[in-house]
């Protein structure tokens, strides 16, 4: 079954309204890598529940809807699916403890055409259930590798990606570890895909072993850019949106180069170990 | 500091706990002991990856039941000492689920005095009734060491259970690291005392840092022999016990050297790289 345009242009998804406790901003943080150096009280902040903060990065997984492309009726091949961009606005400071509404739609469906895949541009809001107010704005691009020629409209075209600075080298850089157990430990976030814990699955998807959740690797170079540029102070990122260009192996270190223009920051982030750019066109606005 | 007051711990009513937990909890139990660090072990999998499992060890008892926070009470006069955990027994009267409802009562065994200028150790045990059966699942028995709090009047502890290792080489050894966020996620399962994440309060302690939970280290010790006697089956195990010597840091490798004798298994775990016992005399009851 392929995708019908104007069926998953109009898909409905449920609100979804949660609770969230510190355990679950400590645990995305954990998840991310935060508190790898446990006697570091600016890493502290985030997974310790006193005058606790949380990430901005958070928002992607607060009321998050699920791996609902796996559902037959969409018509996507979603064992071909990966995950193209990422993207968040934040309005406002994501609380560390609270309930969130979290608003799905698709925002358009891109036919790149036959053999070249498909875009789907998924948009999501998290409200703050409390004040109602609009804390973040997450923009997802997903690749259906598998849905090319569809018959989508012609004439749509994806945003160019964010070009970074090549007048000279990264002004900042920033080293993060990650664990051998780190896509164990973010999955719990909610995201079950067994590419990221099952050996088997993995192997079957072409990869020796099982790969780490890029909105994983998303979280780590915005800790990079929290702690680089903004003091840790998770007010002043306002903006973080990248494209995933390469897998990463728990265990790797993640090193997030950054050019900084004002407030408007460019970034990527490689795998020390192997030297592969893992996120590219990455760009960022902090205030302050 | 105050001096403890025994009759205000004897008058002090306990309040009954009921809980429910959840496979993401024992998940999450088994990613705090460390357990994943090699995602490729298919061995340990199934305790950290629920579709591979969910494996639950006997020792996961000890975090579904009451979190005791009636030791944080200042009514119950014991948060002027730092506490630390002396010994603890799990006896395993029927497997533990991975998802359930406890309902249980800790009562006060015992109030010892090591005398002035020494410790007080506070006896607590708790029968762990599966809610909705009423049937028992498992007996918890703990020592809690409070420091300096010797001196009140109190009868001296009975002897504790410490069976001699036996002289010979250990018949298998098992090395778990611990991560150096070990016990920021180990905590998430429940303890939230401040020894294991404020590093300011640990030094106040007389300790470096914060330290690994003692019954992080207990996990760990019941994984291994889980692991090197009853083929990674945790329902092999009817009583474990151990008694903790010496604090672990998290970031420290932990190796635990076991002996079988009969349908028993004598351990003790130490830390490698500073070479000191952090569990000794242990023992673990073996069968089904």
């Amino acid at each position: 079954m392929a995708i019908d345009y104007e069926t998953l242009k109009a898909w409905k998804l449920p609100d979804i309204e949660l609770d969230w406790t510190w355990q679950d901003s400590a645990l995305y943080a954990l998840g991310v890598g935060v508190g790898h150096d446990p006697l570091d009280e600016d890493q502290l902040a985030f997974v310790y529940e006193k005058d606790m903060k949380a990430l901005p990065t958070m928002a992607v997984v607060a009321a998050a809807h699920g791996f609902w492309l796996r559902d037959p009726a969409t018509g996507v091949d979603w064992k071909r699916v990966v995950h193209g961009e990422e993207g968040v606005t934040l309005h406002a400071p994501v609380p560390a403890v609270g309930r969130f509404i979290g608003r799905s739609w698709v925002e358009e469906i891109i036919d790149k055409g036959e053999g070249k895949g498909a875009l789907i541009l998924i948009k999501r809001t998290v409200h703050d259930a409390a004040s109602g107010d609009l804390l973040a704005t997450v923009r997802r691009t997903t690749f259906a590798r598998g849905d090319g020629g569809f018959g989508g409209p012609a004439g749509l075209k994806a945003p160019e990606p964010h070009r970074l600075p090549e007048d000279r080298g990264p002004d900042r850089v920033c080293d993060l570890p990650t664990l051998p157990q780190q896509a164990l430990i973010y999955r719990l976030n909610g995201d079950a895909n067994p590419l990221h814990a099952d050996p088997d699955v993995a192997a079957d998807a072409g990869f020796p072993r099982p790969i780490l959740h890029g909105l994983c690797t998303f979280g780590i170079a915005g800790h990079a850019l929290l702690k680089t540029l903004c003091g840790y102070d998770p007010a002043r990122l306002k903006r973080f949106d990248v494209r995933f260009s390469a897998p990463v192996f728990p265990g790797e270190t993640i090193r997030t180069e950054m050019w900084v223009d004002g407030g408007t920051v460019s970034f990527r982030a490689r795998v020390v170990e192997r030297d592969v750019v893992v996120l590219n066109n990455g760009l960022a606005e902090i205030t302050g | 500091m105050s001096r403890l007051d025994p009759s205000r711990i004897a008058a002090y009513a306990i309040p009954p706990y009921s809980g429910d937990f959840r496979v993401r909890d024992a998940v999450l139990y088994s990613l705090g002991l460390g357990l994943g660090h090699d995602p490729m072990d298919r061995d340990v999998l199934p305790f950290v990856y629920e579709e591979w499992g969910p494996k639950v060890l006997p020792s996961f008892a000890s975090v579904i039941g009451d979190p005791n926070e009636f030791l944080h009470d200042p009514a119950f006069g014991v948060t002027g000492f730092p506490n630390v955990h002396g010994d603890q027994t799990i006896t395993i009267h029927a497997p533990i689920p991975a998802a359930g409802r406890i309902a249980s009562q800790t009562r006060i065994e015992g109030l010892y005095d090591r005398g002035g200028g020494s410790h007080g150790i506070l006896v607590l045990v708790e029968d762990l009734k599966d809610a909705a059966s009423g049937a028992l699942l498992a007996t918890l028995r703990q020592t809690d060491v409070l420091i300096g709090a010797g001196g009140f009047g109190g009868p001296p502890p009975p002897p504790a259970e410490r069976p001699a290792m036996p002289d010979r080489t250990p018949d298998a050894v098992r090395r778990q690291p611990v991560a150096p966020q070990a016990a920021l996620i180990y905590r998430l399962s429940g303890d939230y005392y401040r020894l294991h994440v404020e590093p300011g309060y640990a030094r106040d302690a007389g300790f470096e840092g914060p330290i690994l939970h003692g019954l992080a280290t207990y996990g760990v010790a019941c994984h291994a022999v889980v692991a090197a006697f009853c083929d990674h089956v945790p329902l092999g195990i009817k009583r474990f016990h151990g008694r903790f010597t010496a604090p672990v840091y998290p970031g420290e490798t932990l190796e635990t050297q076991m002996w079988r004798e009969g349908q028993s298994v004598f351990y003790r775990t130490r830390v490698v790289e500073r070479d000191v016992v952090a569990i000794d005399n242990g023992r673990a009851d073996l069968g089904t």
